[in-house]
């Protein structure tokens, strides 16, 4: 099935890169890889904050990709956002093992896990597997299991080895 | 024949493109004028016939739309299956019949009330 990355994955895909052509090769076979709309406010973020040439020219190059259809942006819209709400009301802070670091604060610990969690929200309203090497998010995907048990689960897939 | 035109035709017939061989129904079509010279185009530039580039578009096009009705069947089962099942009221709330009892005894909630229930989203740790 199609699949969508989560951040920390697409977060690697740049020019001549091993994940560029990865993404270029779905997208040839008409099977284009997603991001979620989520991760794509992550990583204008990251790139906007670091205020330095080369973030502003990847920046630049992945809103290229985007437009020219390599990439599908999946809407966090409001089948996505009252999931991802249902999901917070069930587990309302991340894991143990998800709050990767100590040095990380206590609030971005808590943005970080609703990202994680409108992400997941994104990908299985919209009928994608999730690209995945967090474990976190195998928590996630139980949980909509619970939530929807009819549903078709979603499915979390490891990164390739690129 | 004269042997300049034969090797014109030779020279004709070397040059005349291919498509690749394919085997299924054999049709005749009526393509608008605009749409063919716009396939020429196309055939010219990759080198093979406008039929072979009808049949190559055909076929992505088809192959685009069974992953669409793919995801839309897989989005909507998962949809339907949330909407249906999920609730805000406990699970030990006892049977289906007794929940739909349920909420037809409760008192809306108050405008007050909603807010400080969509601020628990902000304040929830």
């Amino acid at each position: 099935m199609p699949q969508a990355w989560d951040t920390t994955t697409a977060a690697r895909l740049r020019p001549d890169s091993p994940e560029l052509e990865y993404v270029t090769g779905r997208w040839q076979l008409g099977d284009p890889v997603a991001f979620t709309a989520s991760t794509v406010n992550e990583i204008s973020f990251g790139l906007h904050k670091a205020r330095r040439p080369a973030a502003a020219a990847q920046l630049r190059w992945l809103r290229d990709q985007v437009a020219a259809g390599l990439i599908d942006v999946l809407p966090f819209e409001h089948r996505a956002a009252d999931v991802a709400g249902a999901l917070r009301a069930r587990i309302p802070t991340p894991p143990a093992a998800a709050k990767r670091s100590k040095r990380r604060p206590k609030a971005e610990s808590r943005v970080a896990w609703i990202m994680d969690l409108q992400i997941s929200a994104t990908v299985f309203v919209h009928g994608y597997d999730l690209l995945s090497a967090d474990a976190h998010h195998s928590l996630i995907a139980t949980t909509l299991s619970a939530l929807a048990p009819t549903a078709p689960a979603l499915l979390i897939q490891a990164p390739p080895q690129f | 024949m004269e042997v300049g035109a034969t090797a014109k035709v030779a020279r004709k017939t070397a040059r005349r493109q291919r498509a690749p061989r394919r085997t299924g129904q054999r049709v005749q079509l009526t393509v608008p004028e605009d749409m063919w010279r716009e396939l020429a185009g196309i055939a010219r530039a990759v080198g093979t016939t406008p039929n072979d580039v009808l049949v190559r578009i055909a076929s992505e096009r088809l192959r685009d739309r069974r992953r669409a009705s793919a995801l839309r069947k897989r989005a909507d089962e998962r949809w339907l299956a949330f909407a249906g099942t999920s609730s805000t009221e406990s699970a030990n709330g006892g049977t289906a019949k007794r929940a739909r009892a349920k909420r037809a005894r409760a008192k809306p909630l108050s405008a007050e009330e909603l807010v400080e229930l969509s601020r628990a989203f902000r304040a929830e740790d």
